[in-house]
């Protein structure tokens, strides 16, 4: 009898331990993955999350090698050798100085590559908004730094690819605004400048607060800003020819003058030039009036620091630079 | 005579005969012989008196005398494998006893999920192999043993290293982003992988293919199930068992290069200013010169393998027990690389009284793996210049010159031995199992189990590299030592609860009932801690570095404590069979996963099989003599797969790795932390795969000639696929269940009684299998999938294509048509260009795709469709990559009485394989020179731009001039065309990047002698006389010859791709090996 005991008593528990907290026994997450709400309300976190929309810069990809070599070869200081046709056809790197490299497999890399910095940045930004420690200083200069690293990306998108989508805000899981149209890029200039205009007033000047030139600060988010009015109010390759822009053949003449039937170049009315130049204007003169920049009078200085990998904290005649690391290629 | 002497006589004789009358009554002595339907003796039969003790064994000759044994009892005659008899001792002394064959093979006991069935009762498609077949394949991994041997069931061992992944598929597979490997199961407890088992240990290995079998496993049975069951102590004499065997091994082959002279004429082609090996006119000294092989010096050792194994097992009526220990050691072909395995199991079953039963079970193993594990294994930041890349391609002599101006001063700067021995890896694994189960039977008939298990593992891998093997490391800080620790300690533990019912008769006669409902609960997690140093003084050596590992600089050390995978089921099944004829099975299942979001956490799985026993009904009976079994089954059941990453439900961030690139404020690594690179998708939920089956099971002649067919369709929806999301969205993929694929095919199996004489016999097994997967929906449009095996070069690029309708394993590409000649090109003062004809229009399309120079002997693709240009709508179909039949055969048998052998082969027909390592080294990849090629580009067969008699290219501007000028243009083309009479290939050097072409896409069917084993039973006679049960000396040959078209190294590979939807390419794989064992198998 005393055995039938034991064994009921044995079933029992094994009975027991199915019935205990059914619901949490399938409910698991692990503790080294963090939910956006932890993220976003502590200050370390976030300043972590920001530090990974700036990696997205060192990459080959995007500022690493593409963009600031690749993408501009031939110009007037720099082309490739042009004695053998392969180098000019060639579907590589060498090809894109001649705009004749229809099969070069990396360019998609630099698209999503980039997008995917934008992407990250529109997670910080609405991470930040929606915090509930948002108002701290130091959560405004990250919302700051987000704003102004999404409008620099999207501004080479621009000067590079023209009309891209238009993409402010994180990607959906049900895939909502995964599959999205071109936007006609002066819309999206519009809206950089309206984040540029909140990331001035939210961003400390460099050298306050222990921000160097490395980071976003004030006299960046404005001289992007005067950049991007002013490149949106001259003249492009537009797409489709647009209502109440000028076309560069009314202004001037013969070759110089060249605007193609299909593909017109053009720029903004009048009344919208003036509204950009006038921002520009206020931008720029915020920076020069402010003091915080000046030229180093010696370039043999500045060039030597830049060699020594040593920041600038006299002049800040760079406003901003990206740091890439001296041991990787 | 005395009438007192005549009364004393008498008196004695009536004595003695009242004597003799008292001990006839008492018992008398049986003797005989115990015979087999030969009329061979049977040694070891048991002949007992039935209710007494009393009884004897069979002795040499068959043997048995037993006295006192009483008139009217029965003697039991009894032995394994034949029917006992019960024979009357009337007036008889002597029997001549004659034991028949048990029809055994249908009683030979089969198991399936949560119990054990007799062969005549399934229902279900399952496939076996027993300890005797498995033994006979000396190999590491148990999986690998099992090639060829069951229909449906594909086995590909990816490469040649010790620890290479095998990777199984039942039945094709439904998944097409998803790993498709099957459920492992070692005596009722799940497991991640069965390479750690001493096959040894194994009883037998059966295989759940249909959903019927598999369905009680519900959310992970959609890919099949393999269940192993280790052998268990047994009543009777403790048996002990001791193997050893020892072995060789080699590689199977190598990748043909060219030799030292042929390279440098090859390298002449890409310079002609004679600065790397001299010039032109000299370069027939290195005709001399031997040139390092580095294939052979990384892989063209003789490498060695041992095993050993003991076990004791025995019991009693009430306890039985099994102890083994096996020890498996191999140096492997590659430099090293090594692998030593330990294991310990031990099983106890005991009663403890007359209801209860327990069963303790362990299984320990610790295993050490030492050295690369497989082509891709690298720290580079590119797996396509792994050393195992680079030692087909590198160069076979060193350059004259001293300037080294390299394109990328990265590792390839160091020869493939050199970074090899500056390399070092070494994984631990410990792991143990432990189960307990509790069964208690208070009636007849029903059982109550209970079972716990509990599994730890303790992974370790250890890596370090010397300066030489860091020039291009992911870490960075290249140039200097480097080491990478990682701890992996994971954990997992298993509750289940099963209430068994059986009965007999209880709705009409002569049925048999069986119901079985459980309860299931799982869990496993695991925790990695990785560490990371870098910068170690450039002269340490490994032994220093991990000495003192203080000397380096430490990047953040990164901990990850894992999501726990939590599974929660309910299940049952009833069995019921009419008649021993009429049988029906229908099983249900409910899973819930931690793996889904609430609501989607919950599968049902059913299932129902019907079978019919043809050759036990009464209108069969008159054609038993010919057919001893002919059983129709037919099942259709639902299974699930929950094969995902549970992190993929909601968006999380951890924290960058050491191997993520950084910025870098003020020179020091910021730390960031990241979301993943997929969507999240909180409705992600099971994928549910449906079969229906349907099979035959035959027997012909009393059992000579037995074997299964079976056709099955399965269909996979709710397919979790790896969506591709458009590089816009900032992420890379997206999982969701969208999707479905199916897989029709038909199995054949048969085993023949070929001869089964005294002194000899014969059997031939022979099995195919033929597979058709099909995607039938593929939402989003068709994708090209790539495989990326070199990098981001556009040969690797864009070469699958998946779309509704098709199926996995499509390649696309181009076709290669040849080169271009002076008939297609012609020279324009500056340069080449295609010919125009009469109307102005060109004869010949450009290059197209394929970068690299214009010019006679350039690489020629075709035009397909016509239109001038070659690009990617000259795509075309050039093969698929998943081998539709599969399949093995072999013969065993025994002759002249002791020697016993084995031939094995397997085969795969039909499949195509991308050749990636013939396609890296044909031709001037990113204008790297002092790389080799290989040997279909020798003198004689590829065309050249070198003039034989200066050296000079006959192609560029100053050589095409002069001629020209000199002897006129017609002359000029003459000329070049003589050079090149009778060449058949391209110039490799007129490449600089191209495409996926016919040319690397080849046919990869095989057939291969698997194992060739012979073996020797000493007599008995002698082996009693050293006190010794059986002993048995055998030799075995593995992997000995592979008859294929290929021209790779070996065509079953498949190692390199970056995704599971792109299988089936061959490229820096660790080639295969082959080796001559020979051992020895002692019982006591």
């Amino acid at each position: 009898m005393k055995n039938i005991y034991k064994t009921w008593a044995l079933a029992g528990l094994a009975f027991a331990t199915t019935l205990t907290s059914c619901s949490d026994f399938l409910d698991q997450t692990s503790p080294s993955e963090m939910f956006p709400e932890t993220v976003y309300n502590t200050e370390g976190y976030t300043q972590q999350a920001l530090n990974k929309v700036y990696a997205g810069l060192v990459l080959d990809h995007t500022y690493g090698c593409r963009i600031p070599l690749n993408f501009s070869t031939n110009s007037d200081i720099e082309l490739v050798d042009a004695l053998t046709q392969e180098t000019t056809t060639a579907d590589s790197e060498r090809g894109l100085c001649s705009y004749n490299a229809p099969n070069w497999n990396r360019l998609a890399n630099n698209w999503s590559e980039m997008f995917e910095i934008i992407e990250n940045a529109n997670l910080v930004i609405e991470g930040i908004r929606g915090s509930e420690i948002r108002e701290n200083e130091n959560m405004r200069y990250y919302l700051g730094e987000a704003l102004t690293l999404r409008a620099m990306v999207y501004f080479d998108l621009i000067k590079h690819y023209g009309d891209v989508p238009m993409k402010m805000e994180s990607t959906k899981s049900d895939g909502s605004n995964l599959y999205l149209e071109k936007t006609d890029r002066d819309v999206i200039m519009d809206s950089l400048l309206v984040d540029l205009q909140e990331a001035a007033e939210l961003l400390p000047w460099v050298g306050e607060a222990g921000y160097t030139s490395e980071h976003c600060t004030k006299g960046f988010a404005y001289g992007l800003a005067a950049r991007i009015a002013l490149a949106e109010a001259g003249y492009a390759i537009r797409e489709t020819p647009k209502e109440g822009y000028v076309n560069l053949s009314e202004k001037r003449e013969g070759q110089l003058g060249y605007s193609d039937p299909t593909y017109p170049t053009m720029r903004p009315g009048d009344e919208k030039r003036r509204e950009l130049y006038e921002l520009a204007l206020n931008c720029l003169d915020a920076i020069i009036t402010s003091g915080r920049h000046q030229l180093n009078p010696s370039y043999e200085d500045e060039w030597y620091r830049i060699n020594q990998l040593t920041l600038d904290q006299t002049y800040y005649e760079n406003i901003f630079e990206v740091a890439h690391a001296e041991l990787f290629r | 005579m005395d009438l007192a002497n005549l009364v004393r006589r008498a008196g004695a004789t009536l004595l003695l005969a009242m004597l003799c009358l008292v001990t006839f009554a008492q018992g008398k002595t049986v003797t005989g012989t115990v015979v087999d339907g030969t009329g061979e003796p049977l040694i070891g039969v048991s002949v007992l008196v039935k209710g007494t003790t009393a009884g004897a064994i069979t002795d040499f000759d068959g043997k048995f005398s037993i006295p006192n044994v009483k008139a009217g009892s029965t003697l039991v005659v009894s032995y394994i494998g034949y029917a006992t008899q019960e024979i009357k001792v009337d007036d008889q002394t002597t029997f001549n006893i004659t034991l028949a064959d048990d029809a055994q093979l249908l009683d030979e006991v089969v198991v399936i999920g949560y119990g054990t069935m007799s062969k005549r009762d399934l229902t279900g498609s399952i496939a076996s192999v027993d300890a005797e077949q498995l033994a006979a394949v000396p190999v590491n991994n148990v999986s690998e043993a099992l090639t060829g041997k069951m229909p449906g069931v594909s086995i590909t061992t990816t490469e040649g290293s010790p620890d290479a992944e095998v990777k199984i598929r039942v039945r094709g597979g439904g998944s097409l982003s998803q790993d498709n490997s099957p459920l492992y199961i070692v005596d009722g407890f799940p497991v991640s992988s069965i390479s750690d088992i001493a096959s040894a240990d194994i009883e037998s290995i059966d295989v759940l293919k249909d959903a019927s079998s598999t369905a009680i496993y519900g959310a992970k049975g959609a890919n099949g199930v393999i269940i192993i069951t280790t052998k268990s102590g047994h009543e009777g004499k403790p048996q002990v068992n001791f193997g050893a065997s020892f072995g060789i091994r080699k590689r199977v082959g190598e990748v043909g290069v060219l030799s030292p002279y042929e390279y440098v004429m090859y390298q002449q082609e890409l310079n002609q200013d004679g600065t790397n090996y001299g010039l032109y006119q000299d370069l027939d000294i290195w005709k001399s010169v031997e040139g390092t092989n580095y294939q052979e010096e990384l892989f063209g050792r003789t490498g060695n393998q041992q095993q050993y194994n003991v076990s004791v097992n025995g019991g009693t009526k009430e306890t039985k027990y099994a102890v083994s220990y096996s020890r498996n050691d191999e140096k492997s072909v590659m430099i090293g690389s090594g692998y030593a395995r330990n294991n310990i199991t031990v099983k106890l079953q005991t009663k403890l009284n007359k209801w209860l039963t327990l069963d303790l079970n362990d299984r320990f193993s610790y295993t050490e793996i030492d050295g690369l594990s497989g082509g891709a294994d690298t720290q580079e930041s590119s797996k396509a210049y792994s050393i195992v890349a680079r030692s087909t391609i590198y160069r076979p002599i060193t350059r004259l010159s001293e300037d080294f101006v390299d394109e990328d001063t990265g590792n390839t700067d160091f020869t493939p031995l050199e970074r090899i021995n500056a390399t070092y890896k070494k994984q631990t694994r410990l792991q143990n199992n432990a189960n307990a189960s509790l069964t208690w039977e208070p009636i007849e008939g029903l059982k109550f189990r209970s079972e716990y298990g509990y599994g730890w593992r303790y992974n370790n891998t250890d890596q370090v590299w010397e300066a030489k093997a860091t020039a291009n490391s992911k870490f960075g800080y290249s140039g200097q030592p480097q080491a990478y620790l990682t701890k992996r300690v994971q954990k997992e533990w298993r509750l289940a609860n099963t209430v068994t019912y059986d009965h007999k008769n209880l709705l009409a006669k002569q049925d048999k009932f069986n119901v079985m409902i459980g309860q299931e609960m799982t869990s496993s997690w695991y925790d990695d801690t990785n560490m990371t140093s870098v910068g170690f003084p450039t002269d340490n050596t490994v032994d220093q570095v991990l000495a003192s590992m203080g000397n380096g600089t430490a990047l953040p050390t990164e901990t990850y404590i894992g999501i726990k995978d939590n599974t929660s089921s309910f299940f049952g099944r009833i069995n019921y069979s009419l008649l021993d004829r009429y049988l029906l099975t229908a099983t249900v299942r409910a899973d819930g996963s931690s793996k889904f979001t609430d609501g989607n956490r919950w599968g049902v799985f059913p299932s129902v099989a019907l079978a019919w026993r043809i050759s036990e009904e009464s209108f069969m009976k008159k054609a038993s003599d010919w057919l001893s079994n002919l059983k129709l089954r037919l099942s259709f059941g639902t299974a699930g797969n929950n094969r995902i990453d549970a992190k993929y439900m909601y968006t999380t961030y951890s924290l960058g790795s050491t191997s993520d690139r950084t910025i870098y404020f003020g020179e020091s690594a910021a730390s960031m932390l990241q979301r993943g690179d997929m969507l999240s998708n909180p409705d992600l939920k099971w994928e549910t795969t449906i079969t229906r089956n349907i099979g035959i099971d035959f027997g012909f002649f009393n059992s000579r000639i037995t074997g299964s067919i079976d056709a099955y369709w399965n269909t996979t929806k709710d397919l979790l696929m790896r969506q591709t999301l458009p590089g816009a969205s900032g992420y890379s993929y997206q999982y969701q269940n969208v999707g479905q694929t199916s897989n029709r095919g038909i199995e054949f199996m048969t085993d023949i009684v070929i001869a089964d004489k005294n002194d000899w016999g014969l059997n031939f097994s022979f099995n195919i299998a033929y597979n058709r997967g099909k995607i039938d929906k593929y939402p989003g449009g068709a994708t090209w999938e790539s495989s990326r095996w070199s990098g981001s070069g556009v040969i690797s690029q864009e070469e699958f294509y998946l779309e509704e309708g098709g199926r996995l394993g499509e390649v696309y590409g181009y076709i290669y048509d040849g080169v271009y000649t002076t008939d297609d090109l012609q020279w324009n003062g500056t340069g080449w260009a295609i010919r125009t004809d009469a109307e102005g229009n060109p004869v010949t399309h450009g290059l197209g795709t394929v970068t690299g120079s214009l010019e006679p002997g350039s690489m020629k693709l075709k035009d397909v469709n016509n239109d001038g240009v070659i690009d990617a709508n000259d795509k075309v179909r050039l093969g698929n990559t998943i081998q539709p039949v599969i399949g093995g055969f072999g013969l065993n048998g025994r002759f002249l009485k002791n020697f016993d052998f084995t031939v094995f082969f397997n085969y795969q027909l039909g499949g195509q394989i991308i050749n990636g390592t013939k396609a890296a080294s044909s031709y001037y990849e990113g204008s790297r020179q002092h790389y080799n090629v290989n040997n279909n580009f020798t003198m004689a067969n590829r065309w050249s731009r070198v003039d034989p008699v200066t050296g000079e290219n006959m192609m560029n501007r100053n050589f095409a001039n002069d001629y020209i000028a000199a002897h006129g243009e017609q002359a000029y083309y003459d000329y070049i065309n003589g050079v090149n009479s009778g060449k058949s290939i391209y110039n490799p050097a007129t490449v600089t990047g191209r495409p996926l072409t016919s040319w690397d896409v080849e046919d990869a069917s095989f057939l291969r002698l698997q194992t060739v084993s012979i073996g020797y039973t000493l007599p008995k006679a002698w082996s009693q006389k050293m006190l010794m049960q059986n002993v048995r000396i055998y030799a075995t040959g593995y992997n000995l010859f592979c008859f294929t078209g290929y021209s790779g190294v070996d065509p079953e590979v498949d190692c390199c791709t970056s995704t599971p939807m792109t299988p089936g390419v061959d490229y820096a794989a660790y080639p295969k090996s082959f080796s001559i064992v020979g051992g020895i198998n002692v019982t006591f």
